[in-house]
């Protein structure tokens, strides 16, 4: 289908009547067998509760319904935001094993699948799938002349890569120094920060007790903040690992 | 004679954050020694998170037009703007910055900037862009198209581009001189590039241009309050709201073109 394309250069259409610079995101999420382990987690407590020493109940969750819930307010919030729904561009990758399930997409275009948990994790594989993404996406931008901010590759997982991470390691490191996307590393509990901290040239984050719905909330208001940055800027994130942040740095 | 509107507004983001607006803007009617009027048009648009950034886009509008009236008093000629008077200008301009800089104890980067000017004489023109915003110009046998002099210069990312504080930028600014009859010239800085470029062809947005300039026409010569105004409350509305939350200048000029029997 895309070859027969190829020859002339038809206009993408969802770049003629959205001329706005893109910021593309591609979420690498990890759905291997272990994300539906059932696990407890205590409720996130208040700096008051904190104090008083207040005891709350703690739950049984499966991070796979927390991340299945934290995507569908990810939307929400993106779609809250006039201007991030049209340039902030979302991608979907699960592993494993490694499928696309969304090419880039506006979040308004943007409907968060079910996912389900089953298979191993092959991380590195995924890893350079997203990369290859990010490449043909912004040469898609160019061909239509539409300008982009830095992509972003945001990874989570819960366990340690099934299949060869040490070249996707690399990849990264080069993608990182030639500043042709950031890739960002959250852990979730079980995960192997060891690795994580290999992959990435930032710091792994771990989430705390599966607060995917802070952490995306976070990834929302960050990437509303790349999508309207200007020349000059220095675009400040909101810290994940404060206090009242979703995250500790490990 | 030159008849002329431009603003300069505060974007929704800056409103929010209560930061200062950072586009500044200025133009100026001088008459040459033959009696020829020339019209100064320009621009500056402060780096987005440089503390003092909406101090260098003045002190540059300022100096620009200042430093270019003297050049034009002293018999100056506008086809050597390129040659004699812009690199010495920029280097002027980085050693004020700087002594600014050290007075406020920061970085002349904090002062950063772009620019664009346009001065248009009379059967000649020149102008001169750093950074993105653009510059846009009647062409002058087909009514109601306009053609764009320069493009916004930007590296591979949207939020990323030159300013006049750069060590560089006298190697990195554009300039184009014609020496031919340019009647209609419109400037605007980067919150407003989106509306009115068309991406896809890398060329104006006519359709914008035209009833703007179909309107300033038939008006009196001089500055006019009416469409400054008006620009204002443009700028200002929920429609070119939706489409950009950044500061947005856009100066608008148009001459009569004039007929033999006036010389």
């Amino acid at each position: 289908m895309k070859e027969t394309f190829d020859q002339i250069p038809f206009p993408d259409p969802e770049f003629v009547d959205n001329p706005e610079p893109r910021c593309p995101c591609v979420l690498l999420l990890d759905t291997s067998g272990s994300m539906k382990d059932e696990k407890k987690i205590s409720p996130a407590l208040s700096p008051v509760q904190r104090l008083t020493n207040v005891s709350m109940p703690s739950r049984t969750v499966r991070p796979i319904d927390e991340l299945n819930a934290g995507l569908t307010a990810f939307r929400d919030e993106l779609m809250a935001d006039e201007l991030a729904v049209k340039r902030v561009e979302l991608s979907l990758v699960t592993f494993g094993p490694v499928r696309k399930l969304t090419d880039f997409q506006s979040p308004d275009v943007f409907r968060p699948p079910h996912l389900n948990a089953e298979g191993d994790t092959p991380m590195g594989a995924a890893i350079e799938k997203a990369i290859e993404m990010v490449k043909e996406r912004k040469a898609a931008y160019k061909q239509n002349g539409i300008s982009y901010y830095r992509p972003w590759i945001f990874l989570i997982s819960d366990g340690e890569p099934t299949d060869n991470w040490q070249r996707a390691a690399e990849l990264v490191m080069a993608g990182e120094q030639a500043r042709a996307f950031a890739f960002f590393a959250v852990g979730v509990e079980g995960a192997d920060f060891d690795i994580l901290s290999r992959l990435t040239v930032r710091r792994p984050l771990r989430l705390d007790g599966l607060r995917f719905r802070d952490m995306f909330m976070w990834l929302s208001s960050s990437l509303s903040s790349v999508s309207r940055s200007v020349p000059g800027d220095d675009v400040v994130f909101k810290n994940p690992a404060a206090p009242d942040g979703w995250a500790s740095l490990r | 004679m030159w008849k002329y509107g431009f603003a300069s507004v505060m974007g929704t983001a800056h409103v929010r954050s209560s930061s200062p607006l950072q586009d500044a803007s200025r133009v100026e009617v001088v008459i040459d020694s033959s009696g020829n009027e020339i019209l100064i048009a320009v621009a500056a648009d402060g780096a987005g998170s440089a503390a003092h950034s909406a101090i260098g886009a003045s002190t540059a509008c300022d100096r620009f037009i200042h430093d270019l009236k003297t050049y034009l008093a002293g018999g100056g000629a506008l086809v050597q703007l390129r040659d004699h008077f812009i690199q010495d200008w920029i280097r002027k301009f980085q050693f004020l910055i700087n002594g600014l800089a050290a007075d406020a104890v920061a970085k002349p980067q904090d002062f950063a900037c772009t620019l664009l000017a346009a001065v248009v004489g009379h059967d000649e023109a020149v102008y001169f862009q750093l950074g993105d915003g653009a510059i846009v110009e009647a062409l002058p046998d087909e009514q109601d198209q306009y053609r764009c002099v320069c493009w916004p210069q930007q590296g591979e990312y949207a939020n990323t581009t030159n300013f006049l504080t750069d060590a560089d930028a006298g190697q990195k600014i554009f300039c184009e001189m014609k020496s031919s009859v340019v009647n209609e010239v419109a400037l605007f800085t980067d919150g407003l590039q989106g509306l009115v470029l068309d991406y896809r062809a890398q060329s104006a947005h006519s359709p914008f241009f035209a009833p703007l300039f179909a309107w300033l026409r038939p008006r009196g010569s001089g500055y006019s309050s009416e469409l400054s105004e008006s620009l204002i409350a443009y700028l200002n509305s929920e429609k070119v709201n939706a489409r950009t939350d950044d500061d947005k200048t856009l100066i608008l000029a148009s001459r009569t073109k004039k007929r033999t029997a006036d010389c």
